[in-house]
């Protein structure tokens, strides 16, 4: 800037201070629009939006008495480093708090987002966050002579459409209410969550249950005039699960979903419904290779006297670039029997699902595709995980999947107080893929999937795989048995290219019993979850009992709840788990850490050359406090153990207390 | 020492806001929604030639801009944007980012003196600063709208103004005799700000003087520098840029015809100060028009004169910059051919933009604008223009026309100069009015004629045209919702020297360059309207780019583009 940019400067400034006491202004009274360099004002105000959301702060300290070594090549290696946590926060995604913020643009649009704040409270200050929590959604309605349409955009958005093409399972609702995830919603009166889960056998769920997320375009109309007074509705989507979000390739290449339903609607409670469902990904950066999967299906849901029968029926296919589209058929069909037939209410359901009938999305598993398998993809904040194979899964009753038919059935009713829950299903391969299988953890597996997120192979054997509150363990079958330390026989179950030259079949099993009463004038509810299955290669209509069965997986759940006053609510669990292997499955015959001299540990390992013998156990209590409307503080404190008495390294002993204070605003 | 000054000026500018105290707040929102999803896949030839690109590519993303407006008492208000925004495919807080779009705060203290703080958006005039329209922009049919205000939002274009940061204030003396109201504003803005070990901190001061006469005169002088702080850098040379523009308007009737005369010229310096190799330019310009209203529409006529060397950062900033890589296919073809920006990228691509003051002459393409590059402020034009604006023929049918005809003032490496001609016309025919039809029926159709001529020898001549032909035709299937489609082909074909110049923008040597271009966008999908701004569109669009000069593979490209717009 020259000399005389300066003094041009100078000069407006002091004609500026000079002149702004002196100015006498009459702004008011002027006719005249002013000259000034900015606009006068960019947007509009409005009024109507709202916020709200939680707080939520979780501190927990656990302690590991048994801990098994930790073996990280070229990282570390020695006694677990950490036998003492104290930490904030479970350690998944959840917010600290959750701020929602919703807006109504016009009368048919609106829009809502949510923020998700979180602090370490480490000490240090510097680790503290504000981040989207889920995503923003855009919604509109279009009412119009012709019905009511709908026009949803973003994601978010918690989505289901039918249960062979979108939905996330939730089973028969028979578990444990101890453990509290943090969108579990807060109740009105304290032993609300327990007495609702006894009167009702549901309890108030997130949004997201029975939901798979979704991110992109929906389409919805409903009240649309159909023939002989039935109305037809349909809700299409065009965009993206959470099972399309792994970018395989790179970001951007094609890994979309479609779905369309499309319901008539014929009066007293009977429906019909056509179903599509697609998923493409591109799996190369040209786009040259793919694959693809799509289920085409009829809903029904009808009354016969007094027999309902609902289910779906259709054909799902599979394509890749290197596989030919084949197509299975599938097929679940639901009755139930009201008990004014039989002296207690029963649900009858027979499903068959092909092994070419594949799909991520649905209630059903995937067992079938390795491709498929694969892609099973949680994405928590950072990149993609890829998990290993589930092999053949060993699930509890309800939860199904593909390359299987069967058949289970169900009853519930009361008796006095005490409500009886149960059934049991049986099911066979219709294909022999693998030899592999998996079972969950249920009552230690929230304390498992915490030593490690989203990982696979972790543990002293890699047994372990976690996922969202969740860990799963593989179990192959072996090509050969011991029938001595040291000699080696052909199990006879494997060929020689390593596939299975058996069938697999599986049963499961529940009892779910609940009962309230009075003890010293407040409500006492107890309630027992007994799930029992197995895997064995053999037709049993009910669970196996011996060493017959590949996997035996025993789960007993008790809880307790007792309302102190109207504010405090004693809780209490005790977990039991048991899985038994048989002598052809994976037995302990290596070292885990076959390097262990290099890290000071001297003792040889000593193999017991037998298959899983495990032991979980938790016992764990605690307080539900109501501060206030929507405020509650929720203490707890876990014992839990889990170890093998065949594989010695797995031993992991601990306790944890929790505090959790919660407050919706 | 310079900059002391500076200092003391933002202090005085702030002292109103700083003597105000903190009381309970108001709090009101308003805030921007999009949510966008396109998939581009490669169509034509160019699909079977091109062995590495990938066949399609997609993406998206669902944006909440949210303005907070805290007004702590009466008359002051402070606001802020905050922009949420995850991308299609992020979940679970991948790919998402929460981030500050926007923080200042405004106010008018003792009703009396109004200020502005922070993110400010500033205009001036036409030669000192402004903000111009991107090529091809005008006269562009309706249901191309949607992508243009896309690119402008994101790129913070408020009609004509520039988004800077700085202080801003104005104020008016209004008077009861001859001269009515005085107007006064001045602002101050960091256009670059303090680089360690690089360039000086870049500033912008302005200020205008307004006198508005009871005989409908109107005095305004405008005042604009550009300027670099040498002590804010360990550089010995510092750039500077005035500019003064003097209008002068009258409002009168004729025969009950309103009318406006509007006079106005000035002149700019730029340099380099410590550059002995700089050059120091001065330059200056006039432009007259006449601007009359009827119930037939409105005429507006003018001259303008703008010299070579004038110069003016606030005003010939480009929004368009050809430098600026694509996000659709940057590069294409098995030769890896790095893509030119063409008219689907200043349609719909936000990042080939420029959000920045540029202190030197920004490249442009001769065959999108020639005429005026950079808008009013071009230098080196003389001529007219004349435009016909909302003529309206009959009930249903309505009419813009625009021609200009410029000529260069000295020529370019040569004696011969530069003769520029521009003629447009858009035209919207109501068929629903036309036809008695319940529901809405537009066509419309525009024109856009650029020729540059230079004659002279073989070596020297210049003959360049381009057209550009835009239609759209939307139905309303049912109350707010329209079927739409859409067509623009562009044709290029002759001959232009493109001026390569120096850091100093001095011409060092021109390149002749041929054109013999084709490009066409075809749209087609359905809209439906909330209101103005709270729409979705679901389209399917078709581009194609083929420059017959040169070896490139012809480009296609088919776009699966669904949009949802929404003003809270």
């Amino acid at each position: 800037m020259d000399s005389g940019g300066i003094y041009k400067v100078i000069l407006l400034m002091i004609f500026y201070i000079i002149s702004v006491p002196f100015l006498s202004f009459s702004q008011d009274n002027s006719n005249s629009i002013s000259f000034q360099s900015t606009p006068i004002t960019i947007k509009d105000p409005i009024s109507n939006i709202r916020m709200g959301g939680y707080f939520r702060f979780l501190g927990y300290v656990r302690n590991f008495q048994e801990m098994y070594d930790f073996d990280v090549p070229n990282y570390y290696s020695g006694e677990y480093p950490q036998s003492t946590t104290i930490g904030i926060g479970t350690g998944y995604r959840e917010p600290m708090m959750m701020l929602s913020i919703s807006g109504k643009a016009n009368k048919n649009v609106n829009i809502g987002t949510d923020l998700m704040l979180n602090s370490p409270f480490n000490g240090t200050f510097d680790n503290n966050s504000v981040a989207m929590y889920l995503g923003t959604n855009l919604y509109s309605t279009i009412n119009s002579d012709y019905g009511k349409f709908g026009v949803h955009a973003g994601g978010i958005k918690w989505y289901r459409q039918s249960k062979l093409t979108v939905w996330a399972e939730e089973g028969y609702l028979r578990h444990s209410l101890f453990e509290r995830a943090p969108y579990d919603p807060l109740s009105k009166e304290v032993s609300e969550r327990y007495s609702k889960y006894y009167d009702k056998g549901s309890i108030s769920q997130d949004l997201r249950f029975g939901n798979v997320a979704f991110q992109g375009v929906t389409l919805t109309g409903s009240g649309i005039d159909g023939p002989s007074s039935s109305t037809f509705s349909f809700q299409s989507i065009i965009g993206k699960t959470q099972h399309n979000i792994g970018e395989i390739v790179s970001y951007g290449k094609d890994d979309y979903s479609t779905g369309f339903r499309l319901n008539n609607d014929i009066g007293n409670g009977s429906n019909f419904a056509l179903n599509y469902f697609t998923s493409i990904a591109a799996t190369d950066s040209v786009k040259n290779n793919f694959r693809q999967f799509s289920i085409q299906s009829l809903e029904f849901n009808f009354k016969l006297k007094k027999l309902r029968f609902t289910g779906e029926g259709g054909i799902g296919s599979y394509e890749s670039h290197i596989t030919e589209k084949e197509s299975g058929e599938m097929l679940v069909i639901n009755l139930d029997i009201p008990k004014e037939y039989s002296w207690i209410p029963f649900k009858l359901q027979y499903s068959r699902i092909a092994p070419e009938a594949v799909n991520v999305n649905s209630s059903f598993k995937n067992t079938s595709v390795v491709e498929l398998v694969h892609s099973a993809i949680v994405e928590e904040g950072a990149d993609a995980t890829i998990m290993s194979s589930f092999g053949g899964p060993i699930n509890n009753l309800g939860y199904l999947a593909n390359n299987r038919e069967g058949f289970s059935l169900n009853t519930e009713f009361k008796i006095g107080d005490l409500f009886v829950s149960g059934g049991f299903g049986f099911y066979s391969e219709l294909e022999r893929i693998n030899a592999n299988f998996s079972y969950s953890h249920n009552t230690n597996g929230l304390m498992l999937s915490r030593i490690s997120y989203f990982s696979s192979g972790y543990g002293p054997y890699k047994q372990f795989n976690s996922y969202y509150r969740g860990v799963f363990e593989n179990v192959s079958v072996s090509d050969s048995i011991y029938v001595n330390d040291s000699t080696l026989i052909s199990s006879g179950y494997l060929d020689t290219n390593g596939l299975p030259l058996f069938d697999k079949f599986y049963c499961s099993s529940d009892l779910h019993l609940k009962y309230k009463t009075r003890v010293f004038g407040k409500n006492l509810y107890l309630f027992s979850l007994t799930n029992y299955n197995t895997a064995q290669d053999f037709f049993s209509i009910l669970p196996v009992t011996n060493s017959s069965a590949f996997i035996r997986h025993f789960n007993q759940q008790f809880d307790l709840c007792y309302e102190l006053n109207k504010t405090t609510s004693f809780v209490c669990k005790y977990g039991l788990e048991r899985v038994l292997g048989n002598k052809y499955t994976d037995i302990d015959d290596t070292d885990p850490y076959p390097t262990d001299n290099t890290w000071g540990v001297t003792e040889d390992y000593i193999p017991s050359y037998k298959p899983r013998n495990q032991f979980g156990d938790l016992l764990g209590f605690g307080f539900d406090i109501k501060l206030n409307d929507g405020a509650y503080l929720f203490l707890r404190h876990a014992a839990f153990h889990y170890y093998d008495n065949n594989f010695s390294a797995t031993n992991i002993k601990g306790t944890e207390t929790t505090l959790e204070l919660k407050i919706n605003f | 020492m310079k900059n002391i000054y500076l200092y003391y000026l933002s202090f005085f500018m702030l002292f109103p806001i700083l003597g105000q105290s903190q009381v309970k707040s108001k709090l009101w929102y308003d805030g921007n929604a999009r949510v966008m999803y396109n998939r581009d896949a490669l169509e034509g030839t160019l699909k079977e030639t091109d062995t590495v690109s990938t066949r399609s590519n997609g993406g998206g993303f669902t944006i909440l801009d949210l303005g907070f407006h805290f007004t702590p008492v009466d008359d002051i208000e402070i606001a802020s944007e905050i922009r949420l925004k995850n991308d299609f495919g992020g979940m679970w807080g991948n790919k998402s980012v929460v981030e500050l779009r926007r923080l200042s705060a405004k106010g008018v203290v003792n009703n009396k003196i109004a200020f502005s703080v922070g993110d400010i958006y500033l205009k001036q005039t036409k030669f000192t600063l402004y903000n111009y329209e991107q090529e091809l922009s005008e006269y562009e049919p309706s249901v191309f709208r949607f992508y243009r205000d896309f690119v402008n939002y994101e790129n913070y274009y408020q009609s004509n103004y520039w988004r800077l940061q700085g202080v801003q204030t104005n104020f008016s003396y209004n008077m009861y005799n001859f001269i009515e109201q005085l107007d006064f504003d001045g602002f101050a803005a960091r256009v670059r700000g303090q680089e360690w070990m690089g360039k000086p901190e870049l500033l912008m001061i302005g200020g205008s003087a307004v006198i508005k006469s009871s005989n409908n005169l109107n005095l305004g002088s405008h005042y604009v520098n550009t300027f670099e702080i040498l002590s804010s850098s360990n550089s010995s040379v510092t750039y500077y840029n005035p500019v003064l523009n003097t209008q002068l308007s009258y409002s009168g009737t004729l025969k009950d015809k309103p009318y406006k005369v509007l006079l106005e010229g000035g002149f700019s310096k730029r340099g380099w100060d410590g550059d002995s190799l700089a050059p120091e330019i001065k330059g200056n310009f006039m432009e007259a028009s006449i601007h009359s209203k009827s119930k037939k529409g409105e005429i507006n006529l003018g001259f303008r004169y703008v010299d070579t060397d004038f110069r003016s950062t606030g005003a010939q900033t480009r929004r368009i910059n050809y430098n600026n890589s694509t996000t659709t296919y940057p590069y294409y073809s098995n030769n890896y051919t790095q893509r030119k920006v063409s008219l689907i990228d200043m349609m719909s691509d936000p990042n080939i933009y420029n959000q920045n003051l540029s202190t030197s002459l920004m490249n442009y393409n001769p065959m999108y604008s020639s005429i005026s590059p950079y808008g009013n402020a071009t230098p080196n034009r003389i001529g007219l223009t004349a435009d016909i604006d909302n003529f309206n023929l009959t009930d249903y049918l309505s009419a813009k026309v625009q021609t200009q005809y410029f000529s260069e003032i000295i020529g370019q490496g040569t004696t011969n100069k530069r003769s520029f001609n521009k003629s447009t016309l858009h035209s919207l025919l109501s068929l629903d009015k036309l036809l008695s039809l319940k529901n809405s029926f537009d066509i419309e159709g525009s024109i856009n004629i650029e020729t540059v001529k230079r004659g002279g020898d073989d070596f020297e001549k210049i003959n360049l045209n381009s057209i550009l032909y835009s239609g759209s035709i939307s139905y309303e299937l049912m109350k707010n919702l329209k079927i739409i489609a859409g067509a623009k082909m562009f044709y290029a074909e002759g001959n232009e020297f493109i001026a390569e110049r120096d850091i100093y923008d001095q011409i060092n040597d021109f390149e002749d360059i041929n054109y013999d271009s084709k490009e066409t966008i075809l749209i087609a999908g359905i809209q439906h309207h909330f209101t103005e701004d709270i729409y979705f569109t679901m389209q399917y669009n078709q581009f194609n780019v083929l420059d017959k000069t040169n070896t490139y593979d012809e480009f296609s490209l088919g776009r699966l583009i669904f949009m949802f717009n929404m003003n809270l």
